[in-house]
């Protein structure tokens, strides 16, 4: 039986944020959270996994407690579990911080095969994770996958790296990070959603870990916010091109070729 | 007394809204253009378990409550109004009077199916010379032996080119000369049921209307809807259900034409500044959010009590009849503040404008409503 | 634990591209790399893995380098996950500089932040500007983009508490800036690493493999089409240019109903969102359906006949004039 993990994280859905000048922080009342885009292609392949060899898929995050709306509609989307990481010392982490928390989290756990994550959050884009979890749990990490087969404890798969096109193999646990052009996320139906809110939500928080000394979010976080601001709206040019039709289309050429926009030769490739 | 909706309710929202905006907002003009009903997109809505949205798990439905019944008919119609009528007519009477007043056995034949939306229902009553005045039907069921012998027609019918069953509304006479109002449930493969035509319609064009036309079709005397003589009261408490759904559909509607109209007016240019600065159009605004948020308490609170009370007809009727007014003046406000181009097809306000009308009209109209408000409160219901 | 005070020097991990060419992002970053040394009074060193390490060093010693810390084996042809982590690391704890910048691609990203959990210290990802802090350090500005938030980004600065400060930089943010110091000094560390250690196996021989082709949320170049071009023939054309520019085409809502182009390359509300380098509208009005999905595009080059079209006031260059026309001209040129 394949124990999968997939790794959601919950992020403010806006288009007009709102800072709070004082403390340098995004204004996150009034702000709906959404599961961050990338992580239902995370929970897709996870639950596409699990319908080939079987198995469980348990969707864990780590977060505030309003966090658990996000946790209920993996539920929703068709995971068998789900584990709420969430204690107010784990709060204003950085990556370094949230790697040492999921670290002691998977150590608890021990048993787990497959760890899936998305590309990106949507908030602070870092995408380190899935690397410096990879690092913490000393376990491989595959990006770029396009195919997956399980064999015993070997994962085998077909990958891009770098430019070259690779068959790996590796023993399980691994870790797994999928993109946005993997698959398509299922929707949620109405039934995932009443079932989703009659299931249990495992809680873990700061005095479940195992050696929680190094665990601070505000004051062991390497790095620092002192300051967010929204940058200048970028204005447009409005610049109106003159002459003849010819003489446009050569002075539209040239911005083209300002940007790198050159005749190619087709059946030559690109690289 | 809580206002906010529950989580499992604003999951419901987010969720449908996502499929929405994903699966029908390409197919909705096109279903429109073409007045085509999509069977492609009914698949899809499957998969959300849209087609058994409160039947029991046990059947194949989604067991919610009414609030996310009507937020999904909501969210579905702020896409697709056509599609919404397809769902909330199958759903609210077609399946539930099966599910209601049905017997075991018609359940079990019948809602696994409706449910899974292998097959799609509807209800109807309304016949050339009954409208508004329900009791004057004259499709006609005559007992014979184990069946009932079924001759008439209807038109307006909802589905009725994609229906597979039917709750449809007849007189009855028995052989001991017993007369009355019963409700059938009368099958597609039924010798003598005849489909008549695809209306041509103003608007909801993507969903089939046609009428129906009855040949001595042989219905047995199993597929009668609770008691024989029960057909009115079946029908009346039916629709009392139905228009909840139907005011959820008017409002979809009227949010997607009030949030178009927010929108363009931010963004039109006009004496160098948007349009939306001007009052003349920020007003209107005002007015439609106004209206769109007083209508939903109303849809929600009738939800609420379907789900808490027995009776909820005057709730009910309120809604429908406050809901589908808004609804038609907040497209019409909508496609006013566009100007020339809210009158293109290019955009979907004048989609909108087309659809609406109608939500005055079936499950009863503008006036009846007014009529059975009337009745309630004078029947001491203040 | 080291104190703060004993780590110097500002480091630029000065990634080798396809076994032929030193990273032209590590280039431009040896360019600001520079500046920060100057500033701290520390030195700037390229730091370099790769087969036949040597070959490279002249066109480093022109971008400003104090010194050059190299490792040349084969072992080092690709970036390997495993191998480049355990060497880069090594050379930290033994060095330990203050400042460790990285370019940000597929073997800078993943390499800088296994490195920062080697070292327990921070890592600033896509980094926009570095200015010195006389009290903290750099002060590091990056932005929390919020995606696909259309273009509602917002800038945080970040500092590093601890050392290394490290952090990722993506292409095109800094210039290269030529400069040669007069006694470059050049260090060879020895390559050593147990390979019996390998978790991922490359089975069989890898194949190379072209880019797959881009989708229109990431292209470079985007061709957008609407109703204005009038009919599918026209609209034809736009894919036309696209093959011959290594463009993508997409369009707005009209030209799906109108049945000239499917569904899935919808620009805007319930479309994709772009942020092309460039896009070209042909024939488009510009509804803010539309107008949404492109904003986050560099530069936005408009063509329609109406001078009144919505489109323009998005767009940084106006061509009021026949769509076609001006499709026909580009096609004309080129067209090899």
């Amino acid at each position: 039986m394949v124990k999968i993990f997939v790794l959601i994280k919950q992020v403010p859905d806006t288009h007009n944020l709102q800072i709070n000048r004082a403390s340098g922080t995004i204004i996150r009342e009034g702000i709906e959270n959404v599961i961050n885009q990338d992580d239902f292609h995370a929970l897709e392949f996870g639950l596409n996994l699990k319908e080939k060899y079987g198995g469980e898929v348990t969707a864990l995050t780590m977060g505030p407690p309003q966090a658990e709306s996000a946790l209920r509609e993996c539920l929703a989307m068709g995971v068998d579990k789900a584990i709420h990481v969430c204690d107010p010392i784990f709060a204003y982490s950085d990556t370094l911080q949230t790697t040492l928390v999921l670290k002691e989290v998977f150590d608890k756990i021990k048993d787990y095969d497959l760890i899936i994550t998305g590309t990106k959050t949507s908030d602070s884009s870092t995408g380190q994770v899935p690397y410096q979890l990879s690092e913490a749990l000393d376990i491989p990490l595959l990006t770029d996958i396009f195919s997956l087969d399980i064999k015993k404890n070997i994962v085998a798969c077909h990958r891009n790296f770098g430019h070259e096109s690779q068959n790996v193999e590796a023993e399980l646990p691994v870790l797994l990070r999928v993109g946005r052009h993997y698959n398509e996320p299922r929707h949620i139906s109405l039934l995932g959603i009443k079932n989703a809110f009659e299931a249990e939500i495992e809680m873990t928080d700061h005095a479940c870990l195992n050696s929680p000394d190094c665990i601070d979010g505000n004051m062991k976080s390497p790095t620092r916010v002192t300051k967010t601001e929204k940058p200048e709206e970028m204005k447009r040019k409005k610049e109106f091109l003159k002459g003849s039709t010819s003489e446009k289309v050569q002075k539209l050429i040239e911005i083209m070729q300002g940007h790198s926009i050159e005749k190619i030769w087709i059946g030559k490739q690109h690289l | 007394m809580n206002f906010e909706l529950k989580d499992k309710q604003k999951l419901v929202r987010s969720s449908v809204r996502k499929f929405s905006e994903e699966v029908l907002a390409p197919v909705a003009p096109i279903i429109d253009r073409d007045a085509e009903f999509s069977w492609d997109t009914a698949k899809e809505l499957s998969k959300i378990n849209a087609w058994g949205i409160q039947l029991p798990e046990k059947y194949g439905g989604a067991d919610l409550d009414s609030i996310s019944y009507s937020i999904t008919i909501e969210e579905i119609s702020r896409i697709c109004a056509s599609t919404g009528l397809t769902v909330t007519v199958h759903n609210s009477v077609g399946a539930y009077p099966i599910y209601k007043w049905g017997s075991e056995e018609q359940k079990e034949k019948f809602l696994p199916d409706l449910a899974s939306g292998n097959k799609i229902t509807g209800f109807t009553w309304t016949e050339p010379n009954a409208g508004s005045d329900a009791s004057g039907i004259e499709c006609l069921a005559v007992e014979d032996g184990d069946d009932f012998v079924l001759n008439g027609s209807k038109i307006f019918v909802t589905n009725g080119a994609i229906a597979s069953v039917l709750v449809v509304g007849t007189r009855f006479k028995k052989e001991n000369g017993e007369e009355g109002m019963t409700a059938l449930l009368v099958e597609k493969d039924m010798e003598g049921y005849e489909i008549g035509t695809k209306e041509d319609k103003l608007g909801m064009r993507g969903n089939p209307t046609t009428s129906l036309y009855f040949n001595n079709v042989r219905v047995p005397k199993e597929n009668v809807l609770g008691k024989i003589s029960d057909g009115f009261k079946i029908a009346m408490q039916t629709l009392d259900v139905g228009r909840i759904g139907i005011a959820a559909q008017a409002l979809g509607i009227a949010q997607a034409a009030y949030e178009h109209a927010v929108e363009y007016s931010k963004g039109r240019i006009q004496f160098r500044k948007p349009i939306s600065n001007f009052q003349g159009v920020s007003f209107k605004l005002a007015e439609m959010a106004t209206n769109i948020d007083a209508a939903r308490l109303l849809v929600y609170r009738a939800a609420y009590l379907k789900d808490n009370r027995e009776r909820f007809t005057k709730e009910s009727a309120m809604c429908k009849y406050y809901a589908s007014k808004i609804a038609r003046k907040a497209t019409q406000e909508a496609l006013q503040v566009h100007g020339g181009y809210g009158y293109m097809k290019d955009l979907p306000v004048e989609r909108y404008y087309r659809d609406v009308k109608v939500t005055e009209i079936y499950e009863g109209t503008s006036e009846i409503m007014k009529l059975i408000i009337a009745q309630q409160i004078l029947r001491g219901n203040i | 634990m080291t104190e703060i005070s004993e780590y110097k020097d500002v480091w630029v991990f000065t990634e080798i591209k396809d076994h032929e060419r030193v990273d032209e992002c590590a280039l431009e970053i040896l360019g600001k790399g520079r500046e920060i040394a100057d500033q701290l009074n520390e030195s700037l060193v390229a730091i370099v893995l790769a087969l036949d390490a040597e070959q490279y060093i002249p066109v480093i010693k022109e971008h400003g380098v104090d010194k050059i810390v190299y490792m040349s084996h084969v072992e080092l042809k690709h970036y390997h996950e495993q191998i480049f982590t355990h060497l880069v690391f090594n050379l930290v704890e033994n060095h330990k500089p203050s400042v460790f910048l990285f370019p940000s691609t597929e073997a800078g990203d993943a390499l800088a932040a296994r490195v920062a959990y080697r070292c327990r210290t921070g890592l600033v990802s896509d980094v926009l500007d570095i200015e010195i802090n006389e009290e903290s350090g750099l002060n590091l500005r990056n932005t929390e983009a919020f995606k696909p938030a259309y273009g509602g980004n917002i800038n945080v600065k970040i500092i590093t508490k601890t050392r290394p400060q490290m952090c990722t930089i993506t292409r095109g943010t800094f210039q290269k800036q030529k400069s040669k110091k007069k006694d470059v000094e050049v260090e060879k560390v020895d390559y050593a690493y147990d390979t019996s250690n390998i978790k991922v196996k490359i089975v069989g021989t890898p194949t190379r493999k072209d880019k797959p082709s881009s989708k229109l949320s990431d292209a470079k170049f985007v061709i957008g089409g609407g109703h204005g071009l009038s009919s599918k023939e026209n609209f034809d054309k736009l894919f036309e240019l696209a093959k011959l520019t290594n463009g993508q085409v997409g369009g707005t809502r009209r030209p799906i109903i109108d049945g000239w182009m499917p569904e899935h390359l919808q620009i805007g509300i319930s479309g994709e969102a772009i942020s092309s380098e460039l896009y070209i509208g042909f024939g488009i009005s510009g509804a803010i359906q539309h107008v949404v999905g492109i904003s986050d595009s560099k530069t936005i080059i408009a063509i329609n006949k109406d001078p009144n079209a919505r489109i323009f006031d998005a767009a940084d260059y106006c061509v009021i004039g026949d769509a076609n026309e001006i499709l026909n001209g580009l096609l004309d040129y080129f067209t090899v």
